[in-house]
């Protein structure tokens, strides 16, 4: 009796170390999904993306895939692959919960990357929302419309801007602002730049817009005339200073007239990018507080 | 009661397993999938104690992987009020302070080793930690400082028969200003770039600044004032500001390389003896 009673608590035990053993080898995809969402929160993306790359994804139901879908996008969102992103979040069907922010995440890492005409597809998709969401549409694709200096189609999207949400107005109001900005930016010619260096070395980089760099650059040539036209006196037209400082005034003068020239397209490339810069970081902003 | 003894040893056997997983990935030198698996750990396990453990060793592969700052963050992380076992408390501190070292945060390992002796006073004569002082010392060019606790270490490994006390030849270090001081203040001699160190550089500077002065000067006395102004005087004053920056810089790498060479050839010392062990 005694031999049974202990075969059977041997049983027993092992019954309860085997369930051990394979609660530990087979985890639920609900603990996985807790386990990703606390390095999320920990801020360790690479890591939730290795434990996500573990769930084998042919066991998994279409929701679950979903979710799988959604975090790694939303990982690789927050170490800046922005492709990668999208290609998760853009893989998240119309049922999920988070369908609408994997949407317009994805939209924005396109937009991020400067692939106007993909992002505007993915919004022109995105219909039956509530009124927020629709206005961010209108809203992201103000953005992408402003971006690509499209004016009459901007004018017609922030025609629906509501300026009630207060997630949106103020980068609402702001996008009309910039609109501003972006048409105010003064059409210099590179011609006129160019003729400006050459009659007064460096006149043309500041008319570009460039003062300190036309400064710059004028006082190098000015000493070089200088000294051009004292080795001409002293030593004649004929001596090797004279030809030596000539030179280098040539080189100097053509090489100013030349950089006046792109001084203007550059600037005026700089110019719009830090404004573009703007226009990317406010179209995030209500990404951010509507969707967190 | 029968099945409560006989459950115990295999729950216990279980509880170690825990482990087992990470471990076998860590042994077959995936340490960045380790590091993952020792996290799922200390997110599954409400035992202080394994929390504080899988953090350690997920802390040791991300040493592995030369992440020492997020090692080091992983660490100082660690809620260590409900840790009962004080080895390892001590472990976690001192692998928090090696990691900190080794990712160059000299002042934060140093502080760190400050707050490990603080707590564990007796661990203030530990061979490790004595050799983490020393380094420490020898990052900061706290020489003198760091020759006595250099005594203390090679009293601990009994090794007292050292050919010679490698502080007995501590490098003399220059002094970044001065040198630019004496540049500015003595031109035409190179003095500040000899001072740092560099004698070629010295001559050409010597070379170049009175080719400069003297075409300028010539210049002049031809009545070609321009030429004298724009080429002699400008190029002096080039190569003049130019050299005294260049011997700040210059004595500031002289500096640095002989502190490496220092401290690197201490640290080679120390392993060596660590390595043969206590005689």
């Amino acid at each position: 009796m005694a031999s049974i009673k202990k075969i059977l608590l041997c049983i027993f035990a092992l019954f309860i170390f085997a369930d051990l053993h394979a609660q530990q080898l087979m985890r639920s995809f609900q603990e996985d999904m807790s386990f990703v969402q606390y390095l999320q929160d920990k801020g360790q993306y690479q890591n939730a993306i290795i434990a996500l790359n573990e769930i084998p994804v042919s066991t998994l139901n279409p929701s679950q895939q979903d979710s799988l879908n959604y975090l790694k996008g939303w990982s690789f969102y927050n170490i800046k692959s922005l492709d990668s992103s999208s290609f998760y979040l853009l893989k998240v069907d119309t049922p999920f919960t988070l369908y609408a922010k994997s949407r317009f995440f994805g939209a924005y890492n396109f937009i991020y990357l400067q692939y106007y005409d993909e992002a505007a597809k993915i919004l022109n998709n995105l219909a039956g929302m509530n009124p927020i969401n629709e206005e961010t549409k209108y809203f992201e694709q103000a953005g992408i419309a402003l971006l690509k200096k499209n004016y009459p189609v901007f004018d017609t999207l922030s025609s629906n801007f509501s300026y009630n949400f207060y997630a949106l107005s103020a980068q609402e109001k702001r996008f009309l602002n910039y609109k501003k900005q972006l048409q105010g930016i003064k059409k210099r010619s590179p011609v006129v730049a160019g003729l400006m260096s050459a009659i007064i070395p460096g006149t043309g980089k500041i008319y570009a817009g460039k003062t300190y760099q036309g400064i710059a650059s004028m006082l190098p040539i000015v000493a070089l005339a200088l000294l051009t036209n004292e080795s001409y006196h002293k030593r004649g037209p004929h001596s090797a200073e004279f030809y030596g400082f000539g030179a280098l005034l040539t080189v100097f003068y053509v090489g100013n007239i030349w950089g006046s020239v792109f001084a203007v397209k550059i600037n005026r490339e700089d110019h719009e990018k830090s404004i573009n810069q703007k226009i990317l970081f406010d179209l995030q902003i209500p990404l951010r507080t509507i969707f967190n | 009661m029968i099945c409560k003894f006989l459950c115990v040893p295999f729950l216990i056997k279980a509880q170690g397993n825990v482990f087992n997983y990470a471990d076998s990935i860590r042994h077959a030198g995936n340490f960045t999938l380790a590091t993952v698996e020792y996290e799922r750990i200390a997110f599954e396990n409400a035992s202080p104690t394994i929390k504080a453990e899988a953090t350690l060793k997920g802390a040791d592969c991300m040493k592995m992987l030369k992440r020492y700052d997020e090692a080091a963050s992983l660490l100082d992380a660690v809620n260590m009020e409900n840790i009962p076992d004080p080895k390892l408390k001590y472990q976690i501190l001192f692998q928090s302070l090696l990691n900190s070292y080794l990712a160059h945060e000299e002042n934060s390992s140093f502080s760190k080793l400050a707050s490990l002796c603080y707590y564990y006073p007796d661990s203030s004569h530990n061979k490790d930690v004595l050799f983490m002082k020393i380094l420490c010392l020898n990052e900061m060019q706290q020489w003198k400082e760091a020759d006595t606790i250099y005594r203390n270490f090679m009293t601990a490994f009994n090794h007292s028969a050292v050919p010679s006390n490698p502080y007995l030849k501590i490098p003399r270090l220059k002094d970044p200003e001065k040198a630019e001081k004496l540049s500015a203040y003595l031109p035409f001699t190179g003095a500040g770039l000899f001072y740092a160190g560099n004698v070629p550089e010295g001559l050409l500077s010597i070379a170049l600044q009175a080719s400069f002065a003297a075409f300028g000067a010539y210049s002049i006395l031809m009545e070609r004032y321009i030429t004298g102004v724009l080429i002699g005087v400008g190029g002096y004053a080039a190569f003049y500001h130019g050299g005294t920056r260049r011997a700040k810089w210059l004595a500031e790498k002289y500096n640095e390389k002989k502190t490496i060479q220092f401290n690197t050839m201490i640290r080679n010392q120390l392993l060596a003896v660590i390595n043969k062990g206590t005689p």
